[in-house]
């Protein structure tokens, strides 16, 4: 393929730039520093291969035009290829063969697809530093040179797999020694299942022990039992021995039914009833003696004090009405005095409403009179009196008023009838100056007339109102003479004095009243004087009585008498007070007594029914009887104290009784100290088992909390994953390794041979014959290059061979690789920048030599910034293309 | 009515698939909470009987701890527990099943020979039960063909730990008392099944796997409990009721070409769990996240120590219990822009496409001397290794030249 025109609108600097005409293969582009060499060197790549970030894209113009270029070509064949180029936003691309277009967008031009975009900028896109030996040696270079046609994108293939074998064996080796991954998760899978195992014997130990503490438990629990019961049997045998005695006890009272009513000390009993017996006796005798000595006084009191105390309720009554009669006596006189007042009053209050009366005569008929009656007439009758002196008072205004209106009637109608007469003879005559007056008069005889017919009708009315008083007048009068003799039918039988009774007003009610009232209170002192007398006559006649009755004489003064007499009362009843006395201690005395006499017979009776009790019991002999009766008293209330005790003490002993019997409990010493033996080595037994039941719940919670197989199990399965992926991982690399190896193996195989040929052609043309060929011979672990000489030597392309022939052998190596991959297939135009510059003049001639027969297969375009290399090219026979800066 | 609970395959104790101590204990906890809940489940639906079709644990790693449990749960019933035993547990001389002081509500069926145990309820009979349990621990006979239905007056109910061809899943599970379909013949009115971790009903018959009661690693992902089953003249009904407090789920993440950072995984991570977390809302959850394609994150999610951080970051960042990232994923290289090219690399990815299609060309690759040395196909693994090769291959190649 030949370029042969190229039109750039805007690629980096470039723009509008349009190179036309290149007609050669062998072309060296020349143009100053910012001409936009390399862009163009760029633009090649871009035209077959199309626009991409890492490379054409960066030649964007930064005004944000578009990216734009177009180029022609000519294949080898003859036919001519136009491709156009255009980046805005994406990517368009089209190409042009035999003049038809199509869209290629941004793919590789097709006749350049043998070789990949990143191949092509590796091999045929040489700059200086692609050109230069690298520094790091030739080891690599070889490497890459050899094994990947100089492709620096791809790392050496043996590199890889000598690093995917290294990496596999970091991770498994079949060496027991190596430390792998495998070998770390191995050791941790042995520490897993030591762990695992010994989670099992935990599991296994856990069961055991849960067992195993069952087991203690169980026989803890017997222990306890036993314990339990060897305690209570300690318990016991002190309980035993009371109860025993207690038995012995018991058994030697007997049965107590015998004794049952018997003191615990019949002698004892006996000499108490016969002391008793003694002090009952003596205090009898004594008591009997004060009994008589208390009957003589009463005696004597009687006969002293006998009269007086039979009157003396008289007595008592007499002196407490003894007041009233001597004040009776001394109100005597004044009493007859106050009714004779009263009596004179009385006769001058009578003779004042009836001057003819006597008091004696009329006093009955004054008090008797029906007062209520009395007031009630003389009230009617004052209040008819009135009605009847205003009826009178009316009657005589009636008669006043109809007389009274007779005359001014007549005068109007004598006035009325002449002012009509006048008129008409006024009229008749024709008396003009009579007309008015007549008139006049006229009318007012006709307003007299008027008022005579209304003074009529009113004297008609006031006779009828005369009439009409007269008739009440009349039966006022009436009424009042009926009041007035129902007054004096009142007061019938007393000589009423007229005045009173022509009037029957408020004055006679007053002096009636008086009278009376002067009548009632003579009446009543005349009453008390009557009592009184009454009472002074009886009460004298009484005392009198008394005084004979109790001895004294009669003669003495009523005052003197009663004196008398209290004081013999006071006397009589201090006596009587003091036999009182006598008499209660003499009944008191007679009661002991009695009680004595009682208590003297049961005393005797008791002791002759103990004495025969304890004589039977003594089979007749008393003493023996007290004895043996005192004997099992005692050990009876010994018996029931220790039985009170062992109650106190909470026993039940029936209780106590039955557990003896079921443990066979015994009393004796041997038996005791077995038991205490007993207990202690259950006691030891008991914290024994304790302590190793605690021991072995420690370990049981030990354990539960110990991790448990499965937990292990997953870890080992964790772990087992890990080393299944790392033993994997470990297979995959080795795989992969083999894989690089053979692979690269083959595309050495197939590669190789034709391109140390053509190398080895090449370097024969730089080196003028001095070599000739090259082979390489793979060694361990690198692949060695040889240049044969024309003494068939081989030397090895290292030091000590020299710097200028290894850059020799390493642009043969190039060109040869790139004849190689084209071979086939369209050549590809090899593009060097800025190269060989740096070498002597001999070698460039060299260079420029190898490059020129180079073109002869492929288009060689050289960019230079040096018009001095340019020149020489120009001069080897290159076409030269000029760009202005 | 009978009424009952059907659970299976509880597997005290056994291993579990976590990565993190912690969810290891959890899961632990968690299996000893789904067996109480189905006890609680059994109390309060007042169910006759609590039927346990094989697998209570497993035999071997079974821990003191896990048999009180046992105990104590089902000494809560005052109804029969029947429990079968199965390939785990299976009764034979040196088993833990029978040498377990059980509550006397607990009848164990620990041999070859049906037993049939007649629930009462209330006084009168409400159920017969017949089971058969696994005496050794791989068993190839067909139990199933062993029982028979009685013709009675109440529902007939067979409990047994069995694999049923055909069965989903039935593949990831070994074949003991393997038995066909069409041997859960018509003698009994449900069919209490046990062994095949997935719950499900067996073809339209009368015949269900409730699953295992608590997920216990990835392969066991989705809800997890028991069956409450009530059996009258009209036929069986079986209500699912989630146990397990703890709930595995997968999530596959295939697209990671933008995650270029943490937060974005992060992110995409937490969208994906939203979609499952609506089924399990209050569980506490174990979150495998398959990553895989190409990922600008390769290096972090590659690495055994960052891809741990990574896991644990996660689980926070979500609010679950743990989290397994299973990373697959690839430089972000266009693999197949090298295939084919005129280069060493060109080569290499040839020379594993041959090895795809070629024995000699894998086993020429395979090491002799395999670091997984119980594999028992290379061929298979073989294949298995060179999964993502490919990629690993143009990165390793490429190096940090690209």
């Amino acid at each position: 393929m030949r370029l042969t025109d190229v039109q750039v609108r805007a690629f980096g600097p470039l723009k509008d730039v349009d190179i036309t005409g290149i007609s050669g293969d062998f072309v060296v582009v020349y143009g100053p520093n910012e001409a936009g060499k390399s862009s163009l060197f760029e633009l090649i790549c871009a035209l077959l291969y199309g626009l991409y970030k890492d490379s054409s894209l960066l030649y964007v113009p930064w005004n944000d035009e578009a990216l734009e270029l177009s180029g022609d070509m000519q294949l080898r064949s003859g036919e001519k290829v136009s491709v156009y180029r255009k980046w805005a936003s994406s990517a368009q691309g089209r190409v042009t063969v035999g003049g038809v277009r199509k869209s290629i967008a941004n793919k590789t031009l097709s006749f350049a697809g043998h070789i990949p975009r990143e191949l092509y900028r590796e091999l045929y896109m040489i700059d200086c530093e692609r050109l230069r030996f690298p520094p790091e040696g030739w080891d690599s270079l070889q490497e890459l040179l050899m094994s990947g046609l100089g492709l620096s994108f791809l790392r050496p293939a043996s590199q890889v797999a000598s690093e995917l074998v290294d990496e596999a064996k970091k991770l498994w080796s079949r060496h027991g020694n190596a430390k792998t991954k495998d070998k770390a998760y191995e050791q941790e899978l042995k520490r897993l299942r030591s762990e695992r195992r010994q989670a099992k014997q935990n599991d296994d130990e856990l069961r055991q022990c849960v067992v195993h503490k069952q087991q203690l438990e169980d026989e803890l629990t017997l222990v306890r039992n036993d314990l339990a019961e060897v305690r209570t049997v300690l318990k016991l045998i002190p309980l035993s021995k009371q109860i025993k005695r207690i038995d012995d006890l018991r058994a030697r009272a007997g049965d107590m039914k015998e004794i049952e009513g018997l003191p615990s000390d019949p002698r004892q009993a006996l000499a108490e009833l016969v002391n008793e017996e003694d002090k009952l006796a003596e205090r009898l005798e004594q008591l009997e003696e004060d009994a008589d000595s208390q009957q003589r006084i009463i005696s004597e009191v009687h006969a002293q004090y006998q009269k007086v105390l039979e009157q003396s309720s008289d007595i008592r009554s007499l002196i407490a009405d003894s007041t009233g009669l001597l004040q009776a006596i001394a109100s005597e006189q004044q009493l007859l005095l106050d009714e004779h007042g009263q009596q004179t009053r009385a006769q001058t209050a009578v003779q004042d409403l009836a001057p003819t009366a006597e008091l004696t005569e009329i006093a009955d008929r004054v008090v008797d009179i029906n007062w209520t009656e009395l007031k009630h007439q003389v009230s009617r009758w004052r209040e008819v009196n009135i009605q009847r002196a205003g009826a009178q008072q009316e009657l005589c205004h009636h008669h006043a008023v109809s007389g009274a209106l007779l005359p001014p009637i007549g005068v109007f109608i004598m006035l009325s009838l002449a002012s009509v007469a006048a008129g008409i003879i006024s009229g008749l005559l024709g008396v003009q100056w009579l007309v008015a007056p007549a008139l006049t008069a006229a009318v007012l005889s006709s307003a007299g007339g008027l008022f005579s017919w209304w003074a009529g009708q009113r004297r008609e009315m006031a006779v009828e109102q005369r009439r009409t008083a007269e008739d009440k007048y009349n039966r006022l009068e009436q009424q009042w003479q009926a009041r007035q003799g129902k007054i004096r039918e009142l007061l019938t039988g007393i000589p009423v004095s007229p005045v009173y009774l022509e009037g029957p007003d408020e004055d006679l009610v007053i002096v009636i009243r008086e009278a009376r009232d002067c009548i009632e209170r003579w009446r009543s002192v005349r009453e008390q004087v009557q009592q009184n007398r009454e009472i002074v006559d009886s009460g004298r006649g009484r005392i009198r009585e008394i005084a004979v009755a109790c001895g004294l004489s009669e003669k003495d003064d009523v005052a003197v008498l009663v004196a008398q007499l209290s004081e013999a009362l006071d006397d009589a009843n201090t006596a009587k007070g003091r036999v009182v006395q006598v008499e209660e201690s003499l009944q008191s005395i007679y009661r002991e007594i009695n009680q004595l006499n009682d208590g003297l017979v049961r005393i005797r009776a008791e002791r002759d029914k103990l004495e025969k009790a304890l004589s039977a019991i003594g089979d007749g002999n008393l003493q023996q009887g007290s004895m043996s009766v005192q004997e099992r008293w005692e050990a009876f209330v010994l018996a029931s104290q220790l039985e009170e005790e062992l109650l106190r003490e909470g026993h039940d002993i029936d209780g106590v009784r039955g557990e003896i019997e079921r443990l066979a409990v015994c009393s004796d010493m041997e038996y005791q100290e077995q038991m205490e033996m007993k207990y202690g080595a259950l006691e030891g037994r008991r914290d024994q088992l304790l302590a190793e039941i605690s021991t072995v719940a420690a370990r049981i919670d030990a354990l539960v909390d110990s991790e448990t197989v499965a937990v292990i199990d997953g870890r080992i399965n964790h772990m087992l994953e890990l080393r299944r992926d790392v033993q994997e991982r470990r297979d995959r690399l080795v795989l992969l390794s083999q894989a690089v190896a053979i692979g690269d193996r083959l595309f050495r195989e197939q590669h190789q041979p034709d391109v140390l040929r053509r190398a080895g052609e090449y370097l024969r043309i730089i080196t003028g014959g001095r070599y000739d060929s090259m082979s390489i011979e793979e060694q361990s672990q690198r692949v060695v290059l040889y240049i044969h000489d024309a003494g068939g030597r081989l030397l090895p392309v290292d030091k000590p061979l020299s710097r200028g022939t290894r850059d020799q052998v390493f642009l043969a190596l190039r060109l040869a690789i790139c004849d190689h991959l084209d071979e086939g297939y369209e050549p590809l135009p090899l593009t060097l920048d800025e190269v060989l510059i740096n070498w002597d003049q001999e070698r460039r001639q060299q260079g420029i030599q190898i490059l020129k027969s180079a073109a002869a297969a492929r288009q060689v375009l050289l960019f230079t910034c040096h018009r001095w290399l340019a020149r020489e090219l120009v001069t080897a026979g290159a076409e030269l293309i000029e760009l202005t800066s | 009515m009978f009424r009952f609970v059907h659970i299976a395959d509880v597997h005290l104790d056994s291993p579990v698939g976590c990565r993190t101590e912690q969810a290891r204990c959890r899961l632990r906890t968690a299996s000893y909470e789904a067996l109480r809940a189905a006890v609680d489940l059994t109390l309060e639906r007042e169910a006759a009987a609590l039927l346990i079709a094989g697998d209570l644990f497993d035999d071997e790693t079974i821990s003191f701890q896990s048999e009180r449990l046992l105990c104590s749960q089902f000494a809560r019933l005052d109804v029969p527990v029947i429990y079968v035993t199965g390939n785990h547990d299976p009764g034979g001389r040196k088993s833990r099943a029978l040498n377990i002081s059980w509550p006397d509500n607990v009848h164990v069926i620990a041999d070859g020979a049906p037993d049939r145990v007649t629930v009462q309820q209330s006084g009168r009979t409400v159920g017969a039960v017949t089971g058969i349990g696994h005496r050794d621990y791989q068993i190839g006979d067909n139990l199933i063909k062993r029982l028979s239905g009685s013709e009675s007056d109440v529902p007939e109910v067979a409990v047994v730990h069995a694999w049923i061809a055909g069965v989903r899943s039935g593949e990831w599970h070994s074949k003991y008392a393997p038995a066909a379909e069409e041997d859960l013949h018509a003698g009994f009115d449900y069919w209490a099944l046990g062994h095949v971790h997935r719950g499900q009903q067996v073809g339209s018959l009368p015949a269900y796997y409730p699953g295992n009661i608590q997920g216990r690693n990835s392969g066991e992902v989705g809800p997890r409990g028991g069956l409450y089953v009530e059996v009258d003249q009209g036929g069986a009904h079986a209500e699912f009721v989630q146990l397990a407090p703890v709930r595995w789920e997968v999530v596959s993440l295939n697209n990671v070409r933008d995650v270029v950072n943490w937060d974005r995984l992060s992110a995409k991570v937490a969208r994906e769990f939203e979609q499952v977390l609506p089924g399990g809302r209050g569980l506490e959850w174990i979150l495998v996240v398959e990553l895989s394609g190409q990922c600008p994150l390769y290096k972090q999610l590659m690495d055994e120590d960052e891809l741990q951080e990574v896991e644990r970051g996660l689980a926070d960042e979500i609010g679950v219990l743990e989290v397994q990232v299973r990373s697959a994923v690839t430089r972000p290289l266009a693999v197949d822009d090298y295939r084919g090219g005129t280069h060493p690399l060109g080569a290499i990815l040839s020379v594993l496409d041959q090895a795809r299609e070629d024995h000699q060309m894998l086993k020429s690759l395979l090491p002799d001397e395999l670091a997984r040395s119980s594999v028992q196909d290379r061929s298979e693994y073989g294949r298995r290794l060179l999964r993502g090769l490919d990629e690993e291959a143009v990165a390793r190649m490429v190096g940090d030249k690209s």
